[in-house]
């Protein structure tokens, strides 16, 4: 990714030319007829220098495989594969809980059908939820979470895979590494045992975290700076980062800005988010990103009575992997 | 000419005097001049106890494509009923009932109509969990403004989002409809999808009231299974599940609908802790609460009320002032009142809370939808490009 020199790209699943799917639960009045499908937004964009083929391969749930034959001939000759699976509409929404976030199997052996013909893979996904992709993503070579884009179905996603967009988009929800992972979120309390605790079976944490989001360019954090390292209750205080966008893409990059209490006389959560922004950085730029922390605001906590409280102590402020310190006094 | 012109002059005069009296004549309620909490107190006490039951009730209008709450269209529709969610795409039908509602009715007070506008009327965008993917608020914003419009030139004042309960179970199937796991994230973009809807002033034509749901803590349902119990701390409550609500509260937002599940024991449709005593009296909300559909009968199946009726004044002495599709309040809250089981100064806080938004949304001055071609409401090009962003 992304798809620039590819002559052949076999577009297969059930999703593929669907356009119902990819108005979401509550379409209002949004009708299919104005959805763009996902193989019509690829062969728009990719229609000269590429050559499309498509084939369903199999539907979204049941056990008829009959569709994996044709799939097979249709990638065999292809020099990519994007498979285009995912959640029906009403998978979704109000009354529609799910005891799995794995899709239905006869759409994972779709993908392992595939993955035996050694062809790279990108895997497209609509759905409405987080999904269990542990079986799927070891055997992808990327993956795009487009969730149920509306009327503009493919034609956004179709220039993400020529790389016409460089995707910006971050997780504002945990994708578990299994479904018994749940609840699993990036803001649980601290443990009595943080290096203990962990399931025996899979991995305790989870495959993509809140926040995670690739990107066709990258970037560098420098250390987070603070305007004081003491501050009092009342007192405001600026902290900045610096980042570099060290690849060859412009790019838009989202900084998260998170606090921690490590001692407090409740126990908090190991981080909370508190500020984020958004800001557009060309290739071999550096941007500063900056954070106004108001310590009434962005410190404190509430009690079970809705009480709000800000203690004295230290605090951490953390982007990334960076942290800094600040002390609050009297 | 002289004499006609005299004549002309005496003419004039006649007519402004009589423009004058005219006005002295017009109720202090339909004049837009005056103070809109003056035109609710001047409204009110002309309100008979039926009328003000009335107020608090919605139904259901035209085409109804959702599954789970199919019900025949509701026939005969009173001419004094408070609000209807409207299923037609077109303004047509709405302005036929809202007629009925000016003329038939004794006060002539205009129905406000709804819709369930999640992510998009016709020009339908990326469900709320992709757009906070987005990290970018201002966008959202500008998309609940192309909903709005959309909605408010089709015949909608008003939309049952955004949905901002914090959700942390995937196997719960609404997680779709809200923008994720963390509360700061869901308080921001929360924030940004009300000034979407609402704009500084909803009467402009183009905004719809918000509507904060699901209050509170749906999104704890317990394995993910819908409509269930949730176990919710006081603590949690305060840290996780309130503060997007505190947020888009003070943003502004003028309605919020009672959640379904049960809150540790209380439904949060019978909840007087989180519907009253916090967001009445502590965030000083001057809105109304509209249940979900069918919550306060729901309560029932919940095990705290024995009937319609218990159910009925449980709901709106918790404070929930609008019953969605319940059938409880039209049947019972006049007897409730008259016997004095739920007070006169609560019926009439209920209705002044109705009353407010639809002043607010200037339903008053213009309670018909002006007609435009579907082509001038409906999938602009510019609206499209906000929906590629």
């Amino acid at each position: 990714m992304p798809l620039t020199q590819t002559s052949k790209i076999a577009v297969i699943g059930p999703m593929a030319q669907n356009r119902e799917h990819l108005l979401g639960s509550w379409a209002a009045h949004g009708s299919p007829e104005d959805v763009t499908s996902i193989y019509d937004g690829l062969k728009s964009e990719f229609g000269v220098k590429s050559s499309l083929s498509y084939a369903k391969g199999c539907d979204f749930d049941g056990t008829d495989t009959i569709g994996f034959s044709e799939a097979r001939s249709v990638a065999k000759v292809a020099d990519v594969v994007v498979i285009c699976i995912g959640e029906k509409r009403g998978w979704s929404g109000e009354n529609a809980s799910r005891s799995t976030l794995a899709l239905p199997q006869i759409q994972e052996e779709l993908v392992r059908e595939i993955k035996k013909l050694g062809k790279p893979i990108v895997l497209l996904l609509s759905n409405g939820r987080p999904l269990e992709l542990n079986k799927l993503e070891p055997i992808c070579d990327a993956i795009v979470e487009m969730w149920q884009p509306g009327v503009v179905g493919g034609i956004p996603v179709a220039e993400v895979i020529s790389g016409k967009i460089n995707p910006s988009g971050k997780l504002s929800m945990t994708f578990p590494y299994s479904t018994g992972q749940i609840p699993i979120y990036y803001n649980m309390r601290q443990s009595a045992r943080p290096a203990k605790g962990k399931y025996k079976d899979i991995p305790t944490t989870a495959l993509y975290e809140f926040a995670y989001g690739l990107s066709y360019t990258s970037y560098q954090y420098a250390d987070l700076k603070a305007s004081n390292s003491s501050i009092k209750r009342t007192q405001k205080l600026t902290i900045e980062i610096p980042v570099t966008n060290t690849g060859a893409r412009d790019g838009d990059e989202t900084v998260h800005w998170y606090i921690s209490d490590p001692y407090c006389s409740i126990s908090r959560p190991i981080k909370e988010l508190k500020y984020f922004e958004k800001q557009q950085i060309k290739s071999g730029e550096t941007k500063i990103f900056h954070f106004e922390l108001d310590p009434m605001r962005d410190l404190s906590f509430v009690d079970g009575n809705g009480t709000q409280f800000l203690e004295k102590g230290d605090y951490y402020i953390i982007v990334k992997d960076k942290k800094i310190k600040i002390e609050v006094t009297d | 000419m002289k004499k006609l012109f005299v004549y002309g002059f005496c003419l004039l005069s006649l007519n402004l005097n009589l423009f004058a009296n005219g006005n002295k004549n017009i109720p202090l309620y339909k004049d837009a001049k005056v103070p809109i909490e003056k035109r609710i107190d001047d409204l009110l006490s002309r309100m008979t106890i039926e009328e003000k039951v009335s107020q608090l009730n919605q139904y259901t209008l035209g085409r109804n494509s959702n599954i789970n709450n199919v019900g025949d269209e509701v026939k005969n529709l009173p001419a004094e009923i408070g609000s209807l969610i409207y299923f037609n795409a077109d303004p047509l039908l709405r302005n036929q009932v809202q007629h009925k509602a000016m003329e038939e009715s004794r006060l002539g007070i205009p129905i406000i109509f709804a819709f369930d506008v999640i992510h998009g009327f016709r020009t339908v965008y990326q469900i709320s969990l992709g757009q906070a993917c987005s990290w970018n608020p201002k966008l959202v914003e500008q998309a609940c403004l192309v909903a709005a419009q959309e909605s408010r030139m089709s015949g909608i004042d008003w939309t049952f989002s955004p949905m901002i309960d914090v959700a942390r179970d995937g196997r719960w199937g609404r997680v779709a409809e809200g923008y994720g796991e963390d509360p700061y994230t869901n308080a921001v973009f929360g924030v940004a999808s009300v000034k979407g809807y609402q704009g500084n002033n909803m009467n402009d034509g183009n905004r719809v009231a918000a509507c904060l749901k699901h209050y509170v803590g749906y999104g704890a349902s317990e394995g993910g299974r819908d409509y269930v119990y949730t176990e919710i701390s006081p603590q949690t409550l305060w840290d996780t599940y309130l503060p997007p609500y505190e947020a888009c509260v003070k943003a502004g937002a003028a309605t919020l609908m009672s959640s379904f599940n049960d809150i540790s024991g209380i439904p949060g449709s019978a909840n007087q802790y989180t519907l009253t005593e916090i967001l009445k009296k502590r965030w000083e909300h001057d809105g109304f609460v509209v249940s979900d559909w069918g919550a306060i009968e729901q309560l029932r199946s919940q095990g705290v009320a024995a009937n319609r009726e218990e159910a009925s004044s449980k709901a709106i002495i918790a404070g929930v002032e609008m019953d969605m599709m319940n059938g409880c309040y039209d049947k019972y809250l006049v007897k409730l009142v008259n016997e004095g089981k739920v007070s006169e100064s609560r019926l009439n806080d209920a209705v002044k809370r109705v009353l407010r938004i639809k002043f607010s949304l200037g339903l008053f001055e213009q309670p018909f939808t002006p007609i435009y071609t579907e082509k001038d409401r409906l999938l602009k090009p510019e609206s499209f490009a906000v929906a590629k962003k």
